[in-house]
């Protein structure tokens, strides 16, 4: 019992663990969720700004060269006939701008009479630290095929070339911003040019690093990328070359290339090679554009540690709670072992064991009272039902002597002789019954009585043995048979106060001769079968039972049997014995039984069993609600 | 074995064949058929000896100053060089239709459209081509001639460029994003039937090394026939060489150009890559269109050029 009480604590504390889990484990999943979005989010954020940031500190570079060379442009103006002026202009352009390694004047063919190629252009020697000049334009050097001069040329605006390493000389990541001059018809004849040095791109980028594995990009107007413009082996690649991966494990990758490359300002989220990230973009004033890109499960990655000691503490809380919920439970229902302990006395008997005592007024209090009051209701019970029970043994301990007394009181010396052959028998359906037969020889006369008192038990049983010693009485005063039942009713309606009555069948045949003389009593009529075996109902006048009326006129009737007749003579118990659907034995298979099985017998007791057999075979077990008693005679 | 070997390179006939460009898949077959030891097959030692990517000579110019027994000439350049009276002869036509296309930011449907238009093209060759187009659809294209890059489209400083399909239009669109498909103008599409790369040789090592050009060919088409099923190793293949020439490219871009320029190959009327010599009646009307712009002077042969 023990076991079984540490069960329901167990059990009970399970339950608690598994909807307390159940609902931590939701607000933790749904904790998750919503601080992944906000991290998320917070990290779109800071990716939009370091973005921002960055467009803005590489465009503000990206103007002083701009500025710079645009206001040389009314200088440039001023001195066209002056040739040495122009790289001088040139040579300070590159001078003053620490950003800019070489500037040119480019003019178109043969702006100046007989030159084919006029282009003053100053660079930084790196070598002497010096700014050096030269004249730019060769027939090996076509400047007019080159994009520097030719894209603003014929765009009619200033622009930014596309960056390239210069593996040449300068060794370095370089771009050259190209300024058209235009005459007054709006005709380009030259192109005023800054070659700047990119190379401090490279440290603004490396120096923004939201997480390890951030890309930050800044894509050239034909897609490459010009941070890895340096590094040969990526030189090559272009937005849409890396997002060319249509694998199933890429998603989004060739929508961001073409947003990125439509100069969309925004934010889109991709798979590439199963790895979920996205990428923040915009464009930059002269068509570049810059891109961040970071890897969810590295932005994640932190919440990923907090939810780790999270779940970690909750899985602690909840074996202590576990362990806590356990024990407070099995305090709390420890009582009830010892009820459990008090019921199994109380069940043994021991009604005076102990209840354990509890000090709050709660529900075990509550079960421990009601287990108290019931404690105290059996005991009182139990005593009830032992003085019952001995009462009851003793009334049926006499009961059992009264149904030997009333058994005894019947015949059993029954006659068989060569002339007629008699047996009868009473089966009461309680310990003593109602029911009674008798017989007695006189001389040549065998006299009997079969009789059936209203209702059962002791009363019954009293009256039937008044009936059964007044029949002998009077029957011996050799009385007329009517006279018989007539003295008889007398004697019991004088002192039946009960209304009590008996069915009587009494008759007298006289062995030599065959004649029958008979009165009944209202009672069941008897049946004759004649020595060929037919069966019938004798025809008897039923008068009124014994003992409901004094002085009630009964007539005697009489018939003669012939030798090898037999009388069956029975009280209502056969005739009325019930089957479970109340179907009865009935007259007519009494009837049946007389012709075919009673005829069978030589011996009367034999036919008296084989009937009582056939009603009890046809009750088919349910309970005998009557008293049966049957009586066969066979005049031989 | 290693003798055989040793005794096999001894004998070997020394061959240096130069393709029109920088290494690209556009000469992936020449690759495998090196790699593959198709040409040592033949008994070959041939050398693939790539133009420098500043060089200003043309695979004509370079043959013809002997620097290469076997170059690659597209066949218009081939027809104007030998008119101008460089011996050369063609010992095998690769492509089997023009891959030469336009490229417009704007809707375009026919050629007709490039009137007036600034178009970008290359500035060395295709001169004629751009005559042969003007004269005849009676248009004046404003023709800008321009360098080896897409900058000039991107930039939109021109309204439309020409394009190889296998080259240029591929850049164009790993720069800028897919190029719809009403964008673009196939020339081959409009009757221009001249087919573009073949292999030449001048006509006297022709005469004097006939077997040893046949051995060429033949292992040149066997690396073709190999690139063809095999284009995954035929790219590694050509990555090598690419790298080894500090090339700037994406493997994307060489993929899609293998594809197209393998594609360029196939054979409209057999449906297969036959390597089939230009038809008399195609070499004839190309010759006709180019006197009669000017572009050559000279008359040239059907049987001169094309063995």
């Amino acid at each position: 019992m023990k076991g079984s009480q540490h069960s329901f604590s167990t059990r009970l504390s399970r339950n608690i663990l598994i909807v307390t889990s159940s609902i931590f484990i939701s607000v933790l999943l749904a904790a998750d969720i919503a601080s992944h979005i906000v991290v998320a989010n917070e990290a779109t954020k800071a990716a939009e700004n370091l973005r921002d940031a960055t467009i803005v500190k590489i465009e503000n570079i990206l103007q002083k060269v701009e500025t710079s060379v645009a206001s040389s442009a009314w200088l440039i103006r001023e001195n066209l006939d002056n040739e040495e002026y122009l790289y001088h202009i040139t040579q300070k352009i590159v001078e003053e701008n620490p950003n800019i390694i070489g500037s040119a004047i480019a003019f178109d063919s043969y702006y100046f009479e007989d030159k084919l190629f006029f282009s003053p252009y100053s660079f930084m020697d790196t070598n002497s630290g010096e700014v050096q000049s030269k004249q730019l334009g060769t027939l090996q050097y076509n400047y007019f095929f080159m994009d520097w001069f030719q894209i603003p040329y014929l765009m009619g605006e200033p622009c930014w070339g596309e960056p390239y390493f210069d593996d040449g000389g300068a060794d370095c990541l370089m771009s050259t911003y190209s300024y058209p001059l235009k005459d007054a018809e709006g005709k380009v004849f030259a192109v005023i040019t800054a070659d700047i040095s990119l190379e401090w791109i490279s440290g603004i980028l490396s120096s923004i690093k939201p997480y390890p594995s951030s890309r930050v990009r800044l894509i050239s107007r034909n897609g490459s990328f010009i941070n890895q413009l340096s590094d040969a082996n990526t030189r090559g690649e272009t937005i849409f070359s890396i997002s060319a991966d249509t694998s199933s494990k890429s998603r989004n990758v060739h929508r961001l290339a073409e947003a990125i490359s439509r100069g969309e300002t925004g934010k889109i989220i991709y798979l590439k090679d199963g790895e979920a990230s996205f990428a923040v973009f915009a464009p930059l004033s002269n068509g570049w554009k810059a891109s961040i890109s970071c890897n969810y499960t590295e932005v994640l990655s932190r919440t990923f540690r907090i939810h780790i000691i999270l779940f970690s503490l909750v899985i602690i809380g909840l074996l202590i709670l576990f362990k806590s919920s356990y024990l407070i439970i099995h305090k709390l229902t420890d009582p009830l072992s010892h009820f459990t302990e008090s019921a199994l006395e109380v069940a043994k008997g021991n009604f005076n064991v102990d209840l354990p005592q509890i000090k709050e007024d709660d529900e075990i209090k509550k079960l421990r009272d009601s287990f108290d009051y019931m404690q105290k209701s059996l005991k009182k019970y139990i005593g009830d039902l032992q003085e019952t029970t001995a009462t009851k043994e003793r009334i049926q301990s006499e009961l059992n002597i009264a149904n030997q007394i009333q058994m005894a009181m019947l015949p059993r010396d029954f006659p068989a002789t060569d002339r007629v052959g008699l047996l009868a028998m009473v089966h009461p359906a309680k310990e003593v019954g109602g029911d009674l037969y008798d017989f007695f020889l006189d001389k040549d006369s065998l006299y009997f009585a079969v009789g059936d008192v209203s209702g059962k038990g002791v009363p019954a049983s009293l009256l039937m043995a008044i009936t059964r010693a007044s029949f002998r009485f009077i029957a011996k005063m050799g009385l007329p048979m009517n006279e018989v039942v007539s003295k008889m009713n007398n004697a019991l309606a004088e002192s039946n106060a009960n209304g009590m009555f008996v069915t009587l069948f009494v008759g007298k045949i006289n062995l030599e001769t065959g004649e029958f003389k008979y009165c009944n009593a209202g009672h069941n009529p008897i049946v004759t079968i004649s020595p060929d075996g037919k069966a019938e109902y004798m025809k008897a006048k039923p008068n009124l039972a014994a003992g409901l009326f004094s002085d009630f006129p009964y007539e005697e009737e009489s018939c003669t049997l012939q030798h090898g007749s037999r009388l069956v003579i029975y009280t209502d118990g056969v005739t009325e014995a019930e089957k479970a659907d109340k179907t009865q034995f009935g007259e007519d298979r009494l009837i049946e039984w007389s012709e075919n099985r009673c005829t069978l017998f030589s011996d009367s007791g034999e036919a008296c069993e084989d009937l009582y057999s056939t009603v009890k075979q046809f009750t088919d077990g349910n309970e005998q609600n009557d008293d049966i008693t049957i009586m066969t005679i066979i005049l031989r | 074995m290693a003798a055989l070997s040793l005794a096999s390179s001894l004998f070997a006939q020394k061959i240096v064949f130069t393709p029109q460009w920088t290494p690209q898949a556009q000469f992936s077959g020449y690759y495998v058929a090196y790699e593959k030891g198709f040409y040592s097959d033949e008994g070959l030692d041939v050398e693939i000896r790539h133009l420098s990517s500043n060089s200003t000579e043309t695979t004509t110019s370079e043959m013809m100053k002997g620097n290469a027994d076997i170059v690659g000439v597209q066949l218009l350049s081939a027809m104007t060089a030998r008119s101008d009276g460089d011996k050369i002869v063609n010992v095998l036509q690769l492509t089997q239709k023009s891959g030469l296309c336009c490229v417009s930011h704007k809707p375009i449907s026919s050629p007709e459209e490039l009137d007036s238009l600034k178009v970008g093209r290359w500035r060395a060759g295709f001169a004629d081509f751009c005559d042969v187009l003007e004269t005849h659809i009676g248009i004046k294209i404003n023709w800008i001639p321009i360098l080896n890059t897409v900058n000039l489209y991107v930039y939109n400083a021109v309204d439309a460029t020409l394009a190889f399909s296998f080259s240029e239009l591929i850049a164009l669109e790993l720069a800028t994003g897919k190029i719809p498909d009403d964008h673009i103008i196939r020339f081959s599409n409009f009757g221009y039937e001249a087919p573009e790369d073949g292999l030449y040789v001048t006509e006297d090592y022709y005469n004097k090394n006939k077997e040893l050009v046949d051995k060429f060919v033949r292992a040149s088409k066997r690396g073709w026939d190999y690139t063809r099923d095999n284009r995954k190793e035929a790219l590694d293949i050509t990555w090598k060489y690419i790298r080894e020439h500090n090339i700037s490219t994406n493997r994307e871009h060489q993929k899609r150009m293998l594809d197209e320029y393998l594609d360029l190959q196939v054979n409209p009327e057999t449906g297969v890559a036959d390597y089939a010599a230009v038809k008399p009646e195609v070499f004839v009307k190309m010759v006709e269109a180019l006197r009669n712009t000017g572009h050559i002077v000279n008359n040239i042969e059907y049987e001169d050029l094309i063995k």
